[in-house]
């Protein structure tokens, strides 16, 4: 559905996108995680054309961004939707306007409007909300308002410029699962632009971490959690845990496969040795639950336990103390 | 003072030759104010439009625009008056009385009134400029509903301004033939030292500018 292919841009000297490559399937959602000002929300603009690039190409549903003209441009982005951090919702238009303001300006007919605003508006839960100002509003209904908006001229592609930056992380959640509504129900392809890591695991399939305009990785979410990427770490830095300066630190990941299956008391059994559990998060993924013990053992039990571990398919990670613990940890 | 005597001697110079020109101060500030309105307001379409910033950024064309709005606006009202009055003869037929002052007043509102409004429209978010381009809506549209739409209040109030600061010129054109009351107050109070005409004019200058800004005021509010 979209697919970028050596993209570079710049603004003047500065350097935002650099060599950027990666495929969105259609009906999927993908999000673009990174730092603030790595060209994330810039990536995003280039989709829709909002914003133009220096080289390469960004090609939607077969078609060349860059190639279109004004008008081709106009019809192209009726197809895509858009939802911007701050709502951007016309504060001098109720609710109802601010819905059927695209499709005014697209000349649907008075009819068809006032049907898809009221339809969009049941949808997104704000029906009796109808004749609100944007003022009235909380800041999780006046992104309901704009996903209404955006939804209003039935795009295939929904993007989202940290559409949920600005909320708190209880209303953030319950619009991840409208979006997640959105792209189950109506098969919308929906692009995410956020810094917060707890929002993508929740609905992302496949996510890019940008570093410095550059893509660092790029994959399905839980491989790169599994795996532990270091764009990852340093994304959302390592949790404040003491290691014990005795014995060795390692990271065990419960997967999918294995989160299931009692492995560490197995080994506990298996190998007959001790640990200390000096560690642990469990993270809530699309459909499962994913997460990592940290358990230090003595040196002499390390390499027994590993190659069980190994021998198991069981991804683990040692951890060094010396790390620096500069975590500046997302919401999690 | 305040004799019978002077109260009627008031009362006929008030008849006779005031309240003529208040209508005639209020005509002339209407009509350099609409037009004004209506040409300030294309002026700022295509100022903002061709912004290097703009939507449609035309570095050249707006140089020029602004280099015109920022010539006719550096001259002072009653020099402009008296400068382009071969012109004004020329458009109007003559160059005396409230309709031949309508055009040069006209001709300064418009850059002034075109640069309130150019102001007004560049305070809206641009975020919401951008949400509307993300829609696929047309820049003179964005420009019409989204930017004149956002702005009105404060379009409103530069309006208001641009009004009273109108009314304040017709009467400084008084002073070069356009009539109304700044031309009583000058040539029937100042200049025939009559007290009572001077300050009755300066008093009804002084509630015709309330009035305005009340005016303004309220509609302000009704918008916000």
């Amino acid at each position: 559905m979209i697919q970028v292919t050596n993209l570079y841009k710049s603004f003047g000297e500065l350097k935002v996108l650099e060599d950027i490559s990666l495929h969105i399937k259609k009906g999927e959602i993908y999000g673009l995680i990174g730092r603030s000002g790595v060209g994330k929300s810039t990536l995003l603009r280039c989709i829709n054309g909002l914003e133009s690039y220096d080289a390469g190409s960004m090609l939607v549903d077969g078609r060349e961004v860059k190639a279109m003209n004004q008008k081709e441009l106009l019809a192209f982005r009726k197809n895509i939707g858009f939802i911007f951090q701050q709502f951007s919702l016309l504060n001098r238009m109720d609710v109802y306007n601010n819905v059927a303001f695209p499709m005014r300006s697209w000349k649907y007919d008075k009819k068809t409007i006032d049907r898809k605003v009221k339809e969009l508006l049941e949808l997104v839960g704000l029906s009796d909300k109808i004749h609100a100002r944007p003022s009235e509003l909380s800041g999780g209904q006046k992104q309901r308002v704009a996903i209404a908006r955006a939804l209003s001229l039935d795009p295939a592609i929904l993007l989202c410029d940290e559409a949920t930056s600005s909320l708190d992380p209880k209303t953030a959640y319950s619009f991840t699962d409208l979006l997640d509504k959105i792209n189950k129900e109506m098969g919308i392809t929906i692009v995410v632009v956020t810094h917060q890591m707890a929002i993508l695991r929740r609905i992302c399939q496949n996510i890019t971490i940008l570093q410095e305009g550059k893509v660092a990785v790029t994959g399905s979410v839980e491989d790169i959690f599994l795996k532990q990427h270091p764009a990852l770490v340093e994304l959302i830095g390592q949790q404040n845990i003491d290691l014990s300066q005795d014995g060795i630190t390692i990271k065990v990941v419960i997967s999918k496969e294995n989160s299931q299956t009692p492995v560490l008391t197995q080994m506990v059994r298996d190998l007959n040795i001790d640990f200390v559990i000096s560690g642990g998060a469990m993270e809530k993924f699309r459909d499962h639950t994913m997460g990592s013990i940290l358990i230090n053992l003595r040196e002499q039990d390390l390499v027994k336990a590993t190659q069980y571990l190994d021998a198991k398919h069981i991804p683990w990670y040692r951890m060094s103390p010396q790390e620096p613990q500069t975590a500046e940890v997302s919401v999690c | 003072m305040l004799t019978a005597e002077f109260w009627a001697d008031w009362w006929r110079n008030f008849e006779a030759l005031i309240l003529p020109s208040i209508f005639s101060t209020i005509r002339m500030t209407l009509a350099s104010v609409v037009f004004g309105i209506i040409f300030g307001s294309i002026l700022a379409f295509f100022l903002v439009k061709h912004n290097p910033k703009g939507l449609k950024p035309r570095p050249t064309a707006y140089k020029i625009m602004s280099f015109c709005v920022n010539s006719i606006r550096s001259f002072p009202i009653l020099i402009l008056i008296v400068a382009i009055s071969p012109l004004t003869r020329i458009v109007m037929g003559t160059t005396i009385g409230e309709t031949a002052a309508i055009f040069p007043l006209t001709i300064a509102a418009i850059p002034f009134v075109g640069r309130v409004i150019e102001n007004a429209l560049i305070e809206v978010d641009p975020q919401l400029i951008e949400a509307a381009r993300s829609f696929g809506v047309s820049d003179n549209r964005i420009i019409v509903q989204v930017m004149f739409r956002e702005a009105l209040p404060a379009i409103v109030n530069g309006c208001t301004l641009s009004a009273i600061s109108f009314l304040v010129c017709t009467t400084i054109a008084g002073a070069v033939g356009a009539g109304g009351l700044g031309a009583i107050a000058l040539t029937y109070g100042y200049q025939n030292f009559n007290n009572s005409i001077l300050y009755t004019c300066v008093i009804i200058i002084f509630l015709l500018v309330l009035l305005v800004q009340t005016i303004g005021n309220i509609i302000y509010k009704k918008l916000k």
